[in-house]
């Protein structure tokens, strides 16, 4: 009798844990239900529809992607997306050098290939374009130890540690003898292979890229042996396999696979170096690669920001790494200080704060704790995103002073240029020389400038006299250009519209700055033969060319006189030098570093019929296309705006009393504001309203079917919101990731409806109910592929709107077929220099480059339902320390730079009518502050510049698990939404209804948001399956199904083992036993 | 020594699980251990792990002392609910790390997270495995003069 006591008493424990087991399961599942149905395919809430006679109208796929009966092909998938990429990298790549005829190689010739980020990329790309490559050297990079020598070691990421320490970057290339001696048969046969392969030889060199690593600007990044003098030089290893290339081959031709900047000059200078060709990341599109070695393929890129000879020569070099306030200690948190923490068995009693807690501003996870201890700090703001993650540390207490000011790229390199041909502001000064010899010079400072690019023919260029088309607060100016093939075989280029604003006496008085070039738009010709004309009249926005006076005029300017120039070249140093013979200026008598062309630039007057001086119009452009006054919305981007005086900005007024020092170690108890700011209070969240202060629960009886295709300015919108419950309202705000919360009410279904792009995964989704699927939805999806595109600056380099265009549209079926209407893509930042890790996934150091190139993308996927969401607005300048380090810069800066090539998206311009205006409609925002105000809290971007000036109504998404601490003053500031995966501790806090309802403008603010979202979904593909018979059930999935059998059963079986228990023990008992 | 001769099976089951729960609040300790990643449920789990070994301790006494009773029965089943919740709560503890490791890149291949991370990790089997050997010594009588 005893034994079954003890065996329903076991059963019993062992059940209870699995109970234990199985609660804790669906606790999880059910708080993470949107990505667990994201994982395994399922859908815990799905969306019925009574009629489904309107669904699956809004957007359809294009008839390309489609078969006959309407189904997805994934021929026609597949190929669209293969011509996209291989045009993309036809067009994309830039031919730097070619002497002597060196490209294209003649046709099947044999070829040794050196470097082993040749293998297997370039070497494939030039067999499929019918090379015969030198096996035996080929082999010499397979793995493994080959005669005794050792493979190299695996390919280094940008190698920025999380600890604030830089790792030394080494190139891992083996040297001339590393190849030879693991040729089979030793150097003599290497030798002899050469001769068998004679043909050409081609070395790839490279840089590679990772999100969270920067390159260490400076000689400490690398291996003091390694012969480089940064990361981004050549080291000797390098060195060496070209060396080994140009002393036994006729045509050596090098290949630079990197998106960052290289130092190139030593390449230039090489006489026997016959070609440089640079490809960047091309991914998809390697293949290119053999058909412009070939020639059936004519290079027509221009390079998408500037290859100086130094890289350390760029002023923005001065402040980028890790700067921290010194007095950091007084104000914050998020750095471990090993010197001062508590006692070990303190830091586990020690539980997490919430918010509510009086702790000098918002509060995460870790509270007070572990970083620093209680009584050394004095604030405390802790990022609720991890704080030591992805190669930084929150970077909470640090700062970027980011004084080369407006002169970034090629604003510098050709600025002080023109400077030096005019013998102005000590420009000549040896002050921020890097190679020049003596004084700072042009041509040896400068590898290969911002927008250059050769071809297997020549172009010629002309301009005609611009026209001017004037309303009352915008100026397009028609630059007529006529393109001609001077050459001897067909070939495309790029057309570059360059302007040139004076620099007057008022710039220099109120510290306006102006680039001496800067790029206003482009076209890319047809196919021009030889002898063939082209003839463009390009559109230039004169907003463009505007400058922003924050000091006096805090609002865009213009002078009014006749001494602006517009100008066309083979890249911005051309384009200048075209204008500066328009001036009158040669190289033989005012050094300038060849001859110019006046045809191809021509000088015109600006002047408006409203601008009330006869020197600087500041009302024209002082209105924005939405009517709203532009003024200063970002001052405390600048570091006046704390602490003035402390920081000077880089000036051509002063080149070398102004060249950028190294701003470290600041000190911020000065200023209260600062140290505010930096504790993560901006916007006083009142407590004293409730939630009754605004109207829920409504009952008006619309649904988001309803508001398909619905203007911003319905009449509806207000409607449908009043029918949110306040609990839906908040969920809504703070999911707008990967996840989107159930708002029944207003018939909204959860879901995951956003993904990275690009790359967009064809999801076919066949766990969907019947009466779900969409009719172009096929049961496998074998056979379908959609490639990578390559980097973002090779299609930088394209200088095309259109294949932007083309990428848009593939991406917008991409979107339809996976029912993701939201894209995050592509990254709009702009290239401050050349060590980001991360700028593979930004354009360039241009703005406008940029932005066309975005702007052509979003309104194309538009076209299809897509919402292009383009990250990170704005300033993530560095990746170190990018959770939260504050750039601090002009608003001239701000504005004419950065925001800039997010400006032109939303805007765009080019495609508004008279009956819509259409512009991206999505953005998600970067971890970084501007100044000292963190990006998702930003009002004056997010809801006075963003939504105000630029008429963005759309979706705002922060980073992954950003600022959550500060999700309310975010909403307040113009969020709409919030990423983060997974329902874990640290986001639980912040959902309670209390810490929403306080403040009845943090509730309107709240609506507002939610509108936003919803009138993007409307005006999305994610219509397709929603009408106004809509509404959202609970499911009963498979894995709801285990976990709830299994608390059923481990329940049952608890309950009967404990009553069996005690019955045996009763009859136990009974019999005289126990 | 009279009390060790006293044991039973079941007694050294219940020993070796108190041994998992040690083990695994030592682990845990581990894991909380790096400056960036502490364990804010720690003291509960302190306490609940404590309390655990205290009431096997306390089975295995009373049950030697007074014979294998429907208290000691209880004790155990109070047993595995305290260390199925210390599972509980280590799981809790690590589901932020969980998120920035196994369900986004955010602290992908950042060894002190992945440390605190994967040791807690083997905490909670330990916990796991201990509060089901409790559930193994539950199978077996407590009191060797009663079963003999």
């Amino acid at each position: 009798m005893f034994k079954k006591l003890t065996l329903y008493r076991g059963l019993s424990c062992v059940f209870t844990v699995l109970l234990i087991v199985m609660i804790l399961a669906g606790n999880m599942l059910e708080r993470n239900s949107v990505m667990v149905d994201q994982a395994l395919g399922t859908k815990s809430y799905v969306t019925i529809t009574k009629n489904e006679g309107d669904l699956f109208t809004s957007f359809t796929p294009d008839e390309d992607f489609l078969t006959e009966d309407g189904k997805l092909s994934p021929a026609g998938y597949t190929k669209a997306h293969t011509d996209l990429i291989m045009q993309n990298a036809r067009e994309g790549f830039v031919l730097l050098k070619n002497t002597g005829n060196t490209l294209p190689l003649k046709e099947n010739g044999k070829i040794t290939v050196f470097g082993r980020r040749s293998y297997s990329t370039v070497t494939n790309s030039l067999t499929a374009a019918g090379f015969t490559i030198n096996n035996l050297v080929a082999a010499a990079y397979g793995s493994g130890a080959i005669n005794g020598v050792a493979a190299l070691p695996s390919l280094m990421n940008p190698p920025v540690a999380r600890n604030k320490t830089y790792q030394k970057y080494n190139a891992h290339e083996g040297p001339g003898d590393w190849v030879t001696k693991r040729v089979a048969g030793g150097e003599s046969a290497a030798l002899a292979s050469f001769v068998d392969f004679p043909d050409a030889a081609i070395v790839t060199l490279g840089r590679n890229g990772a999100e969270g690593p920067d390159y260490e600007a400076s000689s400490n990044g690398v291996p003091a042996d390694s012969g480089a003098r940064n990361p981004m030089g050549l080291f000797d290893s390098e060195r060496s396999i070209v060396k080994l290339a140009c002393d036994n081959f006729s045509k050596v031709i090098v290949i630079i696979n990197a998106v960052n900047m290289m130092e190139l000059g030593e390449l230039k200078d090489n006489p026997k170096v016959g070609a440089i060709l640079w490809i960047g990341t091309p991914a998809g599109g390697s293949n290119a690669i053999g058909e412009i070695i070939k020639g059936t393929v004519n290079p027509s890129g221009g390079l998408y920001s500037t290859y100086a000879r130094n890289a350390l020569s760029a002023p923005a070099l001065k402040n980028m790494g890790s700067f921290y306030f010194k007095n950091w200690m007084d104000f914050g948190e998020g750095i471990p200080n090993p010197g001062t923490q508590g006692t070990a068995w303190g830091k586990f009693m020690r539980g997490p704060n919430y918010p509510g807690e009086a702790n000098g501003g918002g509060v995460g996870q870790y509270g007070e704790l572990p970083f620093v201890n209680v009584a050394d700090k004095k604030g405390g703001r802790v990022d609720t995103g991890n704080p030591n993650t992805n190669g930084t540390d929150a970077g909470l207490e640090t700062y970027l002073m980011e004084a080369e000011n407006i002169y970034v790229g090629y604003r510098y390199y050709e600025t002080r240029y023109f400077d030096c041909v005019n013998g102005d502001a000590g420009a000549k000064s040896a002050t921020g020389k890097y190679d020049s010899t003596s004084g700072w010079n042009y041509d040896q400072e400068m590898a290969y400038g911002f927008g250059f690019g050769l071809s297997y023919t020549t172009f010629d260029f002309t301009m005609g006299t611009p026209t001017f088309e004037k309303s009352l607060h915008e100026v397009i100016a028609k630059v007529p250009v006529t393109v001609k093939n001077t050459g001897s075989v067909a070939g495309k280029t790029s057309v570059q519209i360059y302007g040139q604003s004076p620099y007057t006496a008022y710039d220099k008085t109120n510290l306006v700055e102006k680039s001496s070039i800067q790029l206003l738009n482009f076209q890319k010709t047809k196919l021009l033969a030889p002898n063939e004309t082209e003839n463009f009249i390009i559109d230039v926005d004169l907003q463009d060319i505007a400058s922003y006076d924050y000091k006096t005029a805090k609002t865009y300017i213009m002078d009014v006189n006749d001494n602006y120039y517009f100008a066309v070249g083979n890249g911005a140093h051309d384009a200048l030098n075209n204008i500066l013979a328009l001036q009158g200026k040669t190289k033989a008598a005012n050094g300038m570093t060849y001859d110019g062309k006046a045809a191809a630039a021509k000088k015109w007057s600006y002047t408006h019929p409203t601008s009330s001086s006869a020197v600087v119009d500041t009302f024209t452009f002082s209105y924005a296309k939405t009517g709203v006054r532009i003024t200063n919305q970002t001052p405390s981007s600048h570091y006046d705006y704390y602490e003035p005086g402390v920081v000077k900005e880089l000036s051509r007024q002063d080149w070398s009393g102004t060249y950028p020092k190294t701003y470290a170690n600041l000190t911020l108890t000065a200023n209260q504001k600062l140290m505010d700011h930096y504790n993560g209070e901006y916007i006083d969240i009142k407590t004293t309203d409730s939630a009754d202060a605004v109207t829920w629960e409504a009952n008006n009886g619309l649904t988001l079917g309803h508001m398909k295709g619905a203007r911003f300015d319905d009449n509806r919108w207000p409607d449908l919101l009043d029918q949110l419950s306040i609990k839906e309202a908040i969920q809504g705000v703070i999911r707008g990731g990967r996840g989107f919360a159930n708002m029944p009410t207003v018939g909204f279904p959860m879901g995951s409806y956003s993904e990275n792009g690009p790359g967009t995964p064809v999801l076919l989704d066949s766990n969907k109910p019947a009466e779900d699927q969409a009719p172009w939805k096929i049961s496998s999806n074998t056979g379908v592929s959609g490639g990578t595109m390559p980097a973002a600056s090779v299609l930088a380099s394209t200088f095309n709107p259109d294949i932007s265009k083309e990428w848009g549209r593939v991406a917008g079926n991409d979107s339809i077929f996976a029912e993701k209407p939201i894209l995050w893509m592509p990254g709009a930042n702009t290239h401050r220099h050349a060590f980001n890790g991360r700028m593979f996934l930004y354009y360039s150091e241009d703005p406008v480059l940029t932005g066309v190139h975005v702007m052509e993308t979003a309104v194309a996927a538009l076209e299809k339902g897509a919402i292009i969401s383009a990250k990170h607005l704005a300033f993530n300048d560095q990746e170190q320390h990018r959770f939260g380090v504050g750039a601090f810069m002009t608003e001239q800066r701000a504005r004419e730079i950065e925001l800039r090539a997010f400006q032109i998206p939303f805007e765009s311009n080019k495609y508004d009518t008279a009956e819509k205006d259409v512009g991206m409609l999505g953005v998600m925002m970067g971890f970084n502050k501007l100044g000292g105000v963190e990006m998702t809290v930003h009002e004056g971007v997010l809801t006075n510049i963003m939504r105000n000036e630029w008429g963005f109504n759309g979706y705002c998404v922060s980073d992954l698990k950003d600022d959550l601490d500060l999700m309310r003053q975010g909403s307040m500031a113009g969020m709409t939404g919030w990423d983060w995966r997974l329902d874990t501790d640290d986001i639980i806090p912040y959902q309670g209804v209390e810490l929403w309802t306080g403040d009845k403008d943090l509730m309107i603010a709240m609506k507002e948001s939610i509108k936003r979202d919803l009138y993007t979904f409307a005006n999305s593909n994610f219509m397709n399956s929603v009408n106004t018979t809509s509404y959202a059930v609970w499911n009963m999935t498979w894995w709801r199904q285990i976990y709830i059998a299994g608390i059923v059963i481990c329940s049952v079986i608890v309950l009967a083992s404990a009553a069996m228990y005690l019955v045996s023990l009763m009859l136990q008992r009974q019999n005289g036993g126990i | 020594m009279t009390f060790l001769k006293k044991l039973t099976i079941g007694s050294y089951v219940l020993i070796f699980a108190a041994i998992l729960a040690v083990i695994g609040f030592i682990v845990g300790l581990i894991s909380g251990s790096s400056l960036e990643f502490p364990i804010g449920e720690m003291p509960i789990i302190v306490a609940l792990t404590i309390l655990s070994i205290l009431l096997i301790g306390g089975a295995i006494f009373v049950s030697v002392k007074y014979g294998d009773k429907i208290l000691v029965s209880v004790i155990l089943i109070a047993a595995v609910v305290l260390l199925g919740m210390c599972f509980y709560y280590m799981f809790l503890s690590k589901n932020v790390l969980m998120g920035g490791i196994w369900f986004s890149d955010l602290d992908k291949g950042y060894k002190v997270a992945e440390d605190a991370l994967y040791y807690g990790v083997v905490s909670m089997v330990f916990y796991l495995l201990a509060a089901f050997a409790v559930g193994a010594g539950a199978f077996f009588r407590l009191d060797k003069k009663k079963s003999q």
